[in-house]
């Protein structure tokens, strides 16, 4: 048997067979001055991917004017059907939370003062303090007279905050610079 | 007041929604008390219909959903005139009481049906089918009388599936149905809803629900579609699906497809208390439903309450 939709379709769209609440003798004012008072949001559903880890749950990310305004967990995919873990849940404090670092702060030895420093010089500052221990500290060869380039004297610690990427990224360029103390804030 | 424990408590659902509708938005008052009266006195109705209603005569309901075709669809519907004139009958002062404005059309319609020149199971099966020539040849004089019974037969086919859809439900869910009209009477979809978390909560999970929940417009009854899919045109919108809401109203929205622009009303059951009867949320969105229309996007289903010239 075969149903044909265009024929649904006219009794549901058309509206050639109906009353119209005008026809009801109902006053149509209230509702469309009320409607035209509202303030009205557009918002777009869009699906992505949690970065957090490899389980890779699927959310529905709402964007409203080019922002990110609210997560959820995707009902429909079949791994986490709308639950999402603390991490996933919290993806939204990531980009809007007002309480966030957005610049870097710096406090010197010894002082109780932070201090808001330019992203250039925070940069210059890491890549020379690491070039300068690795210079001093690099062990290139272990007592057997094997090569193993290793750097004991700096230890470096992810973060629960990095995504799937960031952390490969970071992994690799630790290994890279012969750290071999590495470690992760959510390993626990 | 009704007898049976079901239909009271929809009943004081009804009653609890739509007051709680008119407290925030009085402005809905002309809308929502005749429609959530009418609704009240199709719940009413509900087990005296039961009581009405003989088996379905099809034994191939299964094969008919897993190739895609509607338990009602194309199928005579003379086993329910008995309940079909038993429901117009109960239904009709209602709609004369609540809408003066058409007591007249009513009245006619009620004579002709009582004469018997009027056969409701016909009328309702070409209602169903979309082939409406029915009802233009048995209304030949006013438009206001045409389109009357139009309603008339609507309310009154709404009225007994709702009371046979619930027997058909679970077949429906276990046989699986992905469009976007109804698995049991083939109408189209009146609101959606977005489902609250299951009851089973996790210590390590959070969220959970929101799955997407289609509502038939005719029999009431519910199935789960993807949630970026549109009930008109078939097509998901994964990248572009786009819902509107009113700044202050959680949990309310209508949703818009970028393909066909048509547009669902939605209520986001995680995000509301209020008591689910669908069919009166539906209507209590009414404004959501002049802003689409303003917006340029038409209902998947013309209702009075969303036809406002």
């Amino acid at each position: 048997m075969e149903v044909n939709r265009r024929e649904f379709l006219k009794v549901s769209g058309s509206g050639v067979i109906g009353l119209s609440l005008l026809q009801l003798g109902v006053d149509v004012r209230p509702v469309r001055a009320y409607a035209k008072a509202l303030k009205i949001e557009g918002t777009k559903e869009i699906v992505s991917v949690c970065p957090f880890c490899s389980v890779s749950c699927h959310i529905i990310a709402h964007v409203r004017g080019g922002k990110l305004i609210s997560t959820e967990g995707d009902p429909d995919y079949p791994i986490n059907q709308g639950a999402l873990c603390a991490k996933g849940a919290s993806m939204l404090s990531m980009t809007r939370n007002e309480n966030r670092l957005k610049k870097p702060m710096y406090r010197a030895p010894g002082s109780a003062k932070w201090e808001e420093k330019t992203w250039e010089w925070t940069f210059e500052q890491i890549a020379s303090r690491v070039k300068k221990v690795r210079d001093k500290d690099l062990i290139q060869k272990d007592a057997s007279g094997r090569t193993v380039n290793r750097l004991e004297s700096l230890f470096f610690i992810g973060t629960s905050h990095a995504d799937n990427e960031e952390c490969a990224a970071a992994h690799q360029m630790v290994r890279g610079l012969g750290i071999v103390h590495v470690d992760h804030q959510a390993r626990t | 007041m009704p007898t049976n424990p079901v239909a009271a408590n929809v009943e004081r659902e009804i009653q609890s929604l739509s007051a709680g509708i008119l407290a925030k938005r009085p402005q809905l008052e002309g809308i929502v008390k005749p429609f959530a009266a009418l609704f009240i006195e199709k719940a009413r109705l509900a087990e005296d219909l039961n009581n009405q209603l003989g088996p379905l005569p099809l034994d191939s309901i299964g094969t008919r959903l897993s190739e895609g075709v509607p338990v009602l669809c194309g199928i005579s519907f003379s086993f329910l005139k008995q309940a079909l004139d038993y429901a117009f009958t109960a239904l009709a002062p209602a709609v004369k009481s609540r809408f003066p404005a058409i007591v007249s059309a009513i009245d006619r319609i009620e004579t002709e049906q009582r004469l018997g020149a009027l056969d409701l199971s016909l009328l309702a099966e070409e209602y169903l089918g979309g082939g409406l020539s029915g009802i233009r040849e048995a209304a030949p004089v006013t438009e206001l009388y045409r389109q009357s019974l139009g309603f008339v037969v609507q309310l009154t086919l709404s009225a007994v599936l709702q009371s046979l859809a619930p027997s058909l439900a679970a077949r429906a869910a276990e046989i699986g149905w992905d469009h976007g009209h109804c698995p049991i009477c083939g109408s189209m979809p009146l609101i959606s809803f977005l489902s609250q978390p299951p009851n089973t909560p996790s210590e390590y999970l959070v969220g959970g629900g929101g799955q997407r929940y289609l509502h038939c417009a005719m029999c009431g009854h519910d199935w789960h579609v993807r949630r970026q899919f549109c009930a008109a045109c078939e097509k998901d919108s994964s990248d572009q699906h786009m819902y509107f809401k009113a700044a202050d109203a959680a949990g309310e929205r209508v949703d818009i497809c970028p393909h066909c622009a048509h547009y669902l009303p939605c209520v986001d059951l995680r995000e509301t208390d209020a008591p689910a009867h669908l069919d009166t949320m539906a209507v209590g969105l009414a404004h959501l439903d002049v802003l689409a229309q303003e917006k340029g996007f038409h209902p998947m289903v013309r209702t009075p309450w969303n036809t406002f010239a």
